[in-house]
């Protein structure tokens, strides 16, 4: 508005419409605001990091901040190769191949998509927009949702940290694979059964014309990196804050009563919100837990946490992720409990 | 969100990772050195992606008068409910962090509220060698120096070179202290050694020292294993902060 002025009306007639110019000229002219607003973003960041940064002298913040970076900047290459991967599934795969691939039943659908997620290195962060694309091209939401759990736990990255994290135990790897996989093959059959279409928000893509893939694979991808970005910011933010602000001793206290340092793992799984390539050397760290404890902390981490609460709710809505994620935490530390009393 | 603050947003993310994995190095503050390559990966396809659309979107738009046509249908589907475009702003919190704030290395405030990591395992203590003698000082990470303090193995008799930042410790002395990270610096571990012999320098400088560890007696059990330090040189803060 700031380039308009009443100059543009004509003057001397009784006229309430504005001249035609104002109507024609908006979006050009919001480009041009647009362009203004980065250009002062950029301006700020360089003048800020010359002579605000180097003033700043307070620990706790700063602190904080690295800690929220530090989340960002190592979730960021994890979300660009999901997103790339979800742009090109919509891009580049047929619509009718994955109907075809899977069995046509969900309940039959669910086991295998589970079993996929061995197979493909991924994090919590890309498998959220992959099991967003797979739906939109026709995957039974059950079976994306296994796969949406599973991959990022077990697939052959994190099973071979966990093996690094605990060497001597592969015990550790088998139960953190059995309990992972039975954990998402069980919430695909819950959902299977019970889920409403209602509660979920399936991203829409239209049919892809020949000529246009490449354009429908970028904008894909951006779409997806802007939206699931946007909440990893936010789990980021509530991660950081509890890991400067929990004291570090609380954890340690309750080690000692089997089933409470259980739950307290599993919660605190939840608000670390650590990558699942990462966690299996933090719970190895550990080791005043039992080892059930530390596998809960394994199971729970990669399918629910803070990042990923935020993550699906933006992705498939905040209906779908009151439900979806209280299920999941229930499954993992149920299943998580009586694997480890099996295995370990 | 129009197509062009997409795709302006997009290259800012991209530029900015660029930015701390190429032209400066303080990704080290964050991640693992390891990680370079993937931030680099990644900033350059973000670049790519959103100065592409930055062209395609300028000459749709102009070609047919300032009607988004060709860019940014592909799923407007979805921008209905929830608001799911408008929290794609908040992409811009890290940048801003980035360059404004600038977070440094986590130093003393992180490392006061870690508890020293615990002993470790008996099968681990094969991994540890005997030192070899080349008649100097024997430089050591932190992290080893402590684990190879709490399994007793290899240390008595040996001068070892350390290096970290200064932590104030309550109970007498201060530590020398080294932040280690399995992945990010979220997961950070403060690795600390406690000197008792030398007068503690300003909080969070970082120091290099050479001393030989404390032999305990069987019924001791500190919180930190002890050094005697003989020489200590002021450094400053190594381009690497964590081991």
């Amino acid at each position: 508005m700031s380039n308009k002025t009443t100059s543009d009306w004509p003057s001397g007639r009784d006229d309430l419409l504005p001249p035609p110019s104002w109507g024609t000229d908006r979006a050009g002219s919001a480009r041009v605001r647009m362009l203004w607003l980065f250009a002062a973003i950029v301006a700020v960041l360089i003048v800020g990091r010359l002579w605000l940064a180097p003033g700043i002298r307070l620990p706790g913040f700063q602190t904080w901040a690295t800690v929220f970076v530090a989340i960002c900047v190592q979730a960021m290459p994890f979300l660009v190769f999901g997103v790339a991967l979800s742009g090109a599934i919509t891009a580049f795969v047929p619509a009718g191949f994955w109907t075809r691939a899977l069995p046509r039943h969900p309940a039959a659908a669910v086991p295998v998509a589970g079993l996929a997620g061995a197979v493909l290195p991924g994090c919590e962060c890309a498998s959220v927009p992959v099991a967003g694309g797979l739906m939109s091209r026709g995957v039974a939401p059950a079976a994306a949702l296994a796969f949406l759990l599973s991959s990022p736990a077990i697939n052959p990255i994190v099973l071979v940290a966990t093996a690094v994290a605990f060497p001597g135990r592969p015990e550790m790897v088998a139960a953190r694979f059995v309990a992972s996989l039975a954990v998402a093959v069980l919430v695909g059959w819950v959902w299977a059964r019970f889920g409403r279409t209602a509660w979920m928000r399936i991203p829409v893509r239209r049919p892809v014309e020949p000529g246009r893939r490449w354009t429908v694979f970028r904008e894909t991808m951006v779409h997806d990196l802007l939206g699931a970005g946007g909440f990893l910011v936010i789990g980021g933010l509530a991660a950081a804050t509890l890991n400067v602000a929990l004291p570090a001793e609380w954890t340690n206290a309750v080690a000692d009563s089997p089933w409470l340092s259980v739950l307290v793992l599993a919660f605190l799984a939840v608000l670390l919100s650590i990558c699942s390539e990462a966690d299996a050397f933090v719970a190895a760290s550990m080791s005043a837990f039992s080892p059930t404890a530390q596998l809960t902390f394994m199971v729970v981490g990669p399918m629910v946490d803070l990042k990923l609460i935020a993550l699906q709710a933006g992705t498939f809505g905040r209906r779908f992720a009151v439900r979806f994620v209280p299920l999941t935490f229930v499954l993992a530390v149920g299943v998580s409990v009586l694997v480890g009393a099996w295995l370990l | 969100m129009t197509p062009l603050a997409r795709n302006l947003l997009v290259s800012l993310i991209g530029g900015t990772l660029l930015w701390i994995s190429v032209f400066s190095s303080s990704y080290l503050n964050y991640v693992k050195p390891s990680f370079r390559f993937f931030l680099i990966a990644a900033g350059l396809c973000l670049l790519v992606v959103g100065v592409v659309g930055l062209v395609r979107s300028w000459s749709t738009d102009t070609a047919d008068g300032g009607h988004h046509g060709g860019e940014g249908n592909c799923c407007d589907g979805d921008e209905h409910g929830g608001g799911g475009s408008r929290v794609a702003w908040l992409l811009v919190l890290p940048v801003l962090a980035i360059f404004l704030v600038a977070p440094p290395a986590l130093g003393s405030f992180a490392a006061e509220r870690e508890p020293t990591p615990p002993a470790p395992a008996a099968w681990e203590a094969d991994d540890y060698l005997p030192l070899v003698d080349d008649g100097n000082p024997v430089p050591m990470p932190v992290s080893e120096f402590v684990r190879r303090a709490w399994l007793n193995k290899s240390l008595s008799g040996w001068d070892v070179e350390l290096t970290g930042f200064v932590v104030p410790r309550k109970k007498g002395g201060w530590y020398l202290t080294r932040m280690q990270m399995n992945c990010c610096a979220a997961d950070a571990r403060a690795w600390k050694v406690v000197v008792k012999n030398v007068k503690r320098p300003p909080v969070d400088t970082w120091v290099t020292v050479v001393g030989s560890w404390v032999v305990l007696g069987a019924d001791e059990r500190p919180d930190a294993p002890e050094l005697t330090v003989r020489d200590m040189e002021r450094i400053p803060a190594p381009e690497e902060p964590y081991e």
